[in-house]
């Protein structure tokens, strides 16, 4: 068995390879389309990050439950200079510069 | 080895695909959902014609399913909408069969389809982790405050498994009319 015993290893047949083949490149098809609708959003976007900014200083922000609290201005995120949106994370890599524990090198 | 991120992906938008992966038979229609590039894992539906019959048999990657519509023959069972089945990599389930035609939602969480066709578990197979529940009617709805912090109330919860080894929880979800939450979470996981 494998890493948490959640898999049996064997060899994967050369028709499963190409089944999986096929499927990948359909995905990364999806994925490129799904990428450059994200990036038509990104004037929305902004809009949206605006009105959830007003919701939670006004209304408050689902800490727990129900347990809503108003954020104050001096608590609202700046966004990074430079820094474009990215929606889309392959591998779950958030950037090939950015690596997973937020820590530049 | 994840999975990418994807949107809210709608089924109904792709056409359904005939599996030719060997050992799944003829009449077996799948609509992917969401791949592990790395490893083959995915969710699929699953769509099996009427008169479909797969042989007795093991996957060698842990998979989930759950019947959203019609019947579904799982050896001399027959289960219908909302029947769940955790099966452990390597455990060897009986024929399954369809006489009018069902859906299916598929999970294969740890690698690519596959069907080896045996009426006996692989030496590997945890089989105490198998299990089944109609989960429409013999499971009930619970607040969906398991985990701290916890969703606002109105978000219900069904828990279908988990997974002692791995920790991961599957879920069936519903809301109330008029729930609401103003928050932002990320989910790292697949």
């Amino acid at each position: 068995m494998t890493f948490k015993n959640l898999y049996i290893e064997h060899e994967r047949s050369a028709e499963a390879e190409e089944w999986v083949n096929e499927e990948v490149a359909e995905q990364e098809a999806r994925f490129a389309k799904i990428e450059a609708a994200m990036e038509a959003l990104a004037p929305t976007r902004e809009k949206w990050y605006q009105e959830f900014f007003d919701r939670i200083r006004t209304n408050g922000f689902n800490v727990d439950g129900d347990d809503k609290m108003p954020i104050p201005d001096r608590e609202l995120p700046i966004k990074p200079a430079g820094r474009k949106d990215q929606v889309v994370w392959k591998y779950g890599v958030d950037s090939d510069d950015t690596p997973r524990n937020g820590q530049e090198d | 080895m994840a999975r990418p991120h994807i949107e809210p992906f709608c089924d109904r938008d792709s056409h359904f695909k005939p599996m030719r992966l060997i050992g799944f038979g003829s009449g077996m229609h799948y609509k992917m959902l969401s791949m592990d590039v790395d490893t083959g894992a995915c969710s699929m539906t699953v769509q099996f014609d009427g008169g479909y019959k797969r042989t007795p048999g093991f996957s060698w990657s842990e998979y989930e399913f759950i019947v959203i519509e019609g019947e579904l023959k799982v050896g001399d069972r027959i289960c219908r909408k909302g029947h769940y089945f955790y099966v452990p990599a390597g455990y060897a389930l009986p024929e399954i069969s369809s006489d009018q035609c069902c859906l299916v939602l598929y999970m294969y969480n740890t690698g690519e389809p596959s069907h080896e066709e045996a009426t006996e578990h692989h030496p590997s197979a945890q089989t105490q982790l198998y299990h089944d529940v109609d989960s429409y009617m013999d499971i009930p709805w619970a607040a969906g405050n398991v985990a701290k912090p916890s969703v606002a109330s109105g978000c219900m919860i069904k828990l279908l498994n988990y997974n002692p080894n791995s920790f991961a929880m599957t879920f069936l979800y519903c809301m109330t009319p008029n729930f609401y939450q103003d928050n932002i979470s990320y989910h790292d996981c697949a």
